[in-house]
């Protein structure tokens, strides 16, 4: 039961024709949907987010379209950021730069044609054509920018953008509505002990994993 | 390995197949020719190269050449999936993100509430990973066993080349130990040149069966004697399933590869609505726990 769902899932076409392109990697299409999956579950949690912002009973009625505001606004800043640095490190032009800095030595061809020379000395290597080394190496290298594009990618991502400029400019952000329009309309008392409720609940909330 | 040569020059090379092209067949058309072949099938495979076995071990050796950096990253890039960027976003929420919210001077918040606010981002990446990873690595091994058994359909069939993990867990339930991962490594890539043979021969066997096939490379083939024609024949119609077989495999892994990403992207955005539940249960308490003196004065309940 469970293998023919996934066997239907699997083969529908936009699954199939998502699982090619991530496979073959064209044009770094892996490091792209990294970043499209990070930002798709923030785009999920936002809404759950938002959604539950709407319906906490313990944010004053009138106040919780603004927090919710917050939550979503919090959600496309982040979404924003990663997407752009994402987008902007996974570029073929920035990857070709740290590829050749990184792996110029497998990658370029005289090294190939080096190491191909030195391998068919070797007995077992007697008589392999330099196409099919050039193919094996190729095999390897293809998985070392791979590996490298989805990292710079996703590290640019999600610590760079979403953990390091998105709190940095959430944070005041967070603030500036709060005393822009949450303070001047706080007519009344807190429901939390101690603090005003929105000090703490948008500190808190400005600040999502 | 002259015969590969002049084999090879055979098949890429104009001026070659201008200089062997008249050579007469001896009177044998190209089904006399497959059928004859077919009954020999083991004499062709024995004076096949073995460049397969040649390309394994240069790939072998060139793994072996790499340095930190570059093997790093290989690593990296051959086991790239949503596990992987799952532990990376939470690598970056539990320890770059606290220090972020506790430490920025921009903020008007007082420190503690920071302070407070940024234990969160610890507790919420260990709950993705908990539930995120934990959901996703039984069904990656679900996908490799049932892709390897062919049950997922043709396009995701790894039963010419099983998962290696999967064949590993067949040695396990077998009994079969491996001293280091070397042993484990050779066992493997034995099961999968057996394979690969195996559906070469089938490969093979499937163009001798089929007129318009062994007809088009009867006809290309071209031999430096009339005498060598049935074997090189023999070779170029091998050949020719070895390259539609490895094209295959190869297509199948990058097919299984893509899967395990797209559908664990799907189980984790199905564990996102219980483990933003599960973070707002376990977050006051967690604090409630460790800092029971923070908790006193911040009067915090709930939380995301």
């Amino acid at each position: 039961m469970l293998t023919s769902a996934v066997r239907s899932i699997a083969n529908s076409k936009f699954i199939a024709n998502q699982s090619k392109k991530i496979g073959e990697d064209t044009a770094g299409y892996a490091a792209k949907f990294a970043i499209a999956s990070i930002c798709m579950k923030d785009g999920l949690g936002c809404y759950y987010y938002v959604t539950q912002s709407l319906k906490n009973e313990r944010i004053p009625e009138e106040k919780r379209k603004f927090v919710a505001a917050l939550d979503l606004s919090n959600g496309i800043l982040m979404i924003a950021t990663q997407l752009l640095l994402g987008a902007t490190i996974s570029s073929k032009k920035c990857q070709d730069k740290i590829k050749n800095k990184l792996f110029g030595n497998i990658l370029k061809e005289e090294n190939i044609k080096l190491a191909h020379e030195k391998l068919i000395k070797i007995k077992k290597f007697k008589g392999m054509p330099l196409e099919a080394f050039n193919r094996t190496m190729g095999g390897v290298s293809k998985y070392c920018t791979a590996g490298l594009s989805v990292i710079t990618s996703l590290v640019a991502a999600t610590v760079i953008a979403k953990r390091m400029i998105v709190p940095f400019i959430a944070t005041p952000l967070a603030s500036w509505y709060k005393e822009k329009y949450m303070d001047k309309n706080c007519n009344q008392p807190p429901r939390l002990i101690g603090q005003n409720c929105f000090d703490v609940y948008v500190a808190r909330r400005n600040i999502k994993g | 390995m002259d015969s590969v040569k002049v084999l090879s020059s055979n098949l890429n090379s104009v001026n070659t197949r201008r200089r062997y092209v008249k050579q007469p067949s001896f009177g044998l058309n190209a089904t006399q020719a497959a059928s004859k072949v077919l009954t020999n099938l083991d004499d062709v495979f024995n004076k096949m190269p073995s460049s397969y076995e040649q390309r394994r071990e240069a790939k072998k050796l060139i793994k072996e050449g790499l340095n930190k950096t570059e093997r790093f990253f290989y690593k990296l890039g051959k086991s790239m999936g949503e596990i992987q960027t799952t532990l990376i976003n939470a690598v970056g929420t539990a320890l770059v993100a606290p220090i972020f919210i506790a430490y920025n001077p921009i903020a008007k918040e007082d420190k503690e509430t920071r302070v407070y606010s940024a234990w969160r981002q610890p507790v919420s990446a260990v709950l993705a990973v908990l539930t995120q990873v934990g959901i996703n690595v039984p069904f990656t091994k679900y996908l490799n066993k049932r892709a390897s058994e062919g049950r997922l359909g043709s396009f995701f069939d790894l039963s010419i080349k099983h998962d290696s993990n999967y064949l590993l867990a067949q040695a396990k339930k077998e009994g079969i130990k491996f001293a280091n991962k070397d042993m484990a490594d050779d066992y493997i890539d034995k099961i999968h040149v057996e394979q690969f043979r195996k559906e070469v021969r089938k490969k093979t066997k499937a163009i001798l069966n089929d007129p318009e096939k062994y007809t088009r490379i009867f006809k290309n083939t071209l031999a430096p004697s009339e005498q060598r024609k049935m074997e090189y024949f023999g070779i170029s119609v091998a050949e020719e399933a070895k390259k539609i077989t490895i094209k295959q495999i190869k297509q199948v892994e990058k097919n299984v590869k893509g899967l395990k990403v797209v559908l664990g992207l799907g189980l984790s955005l199905l564990t996102l609505p219980p483990t933003c539940s599960l973070l707002n249960w376990a977050y006051p308490r967690f604090m409630e726990i460790i800092f029971p003196e923070k908790c006193k004065s911040q009067k915090l309940k709930g939380g995301k």
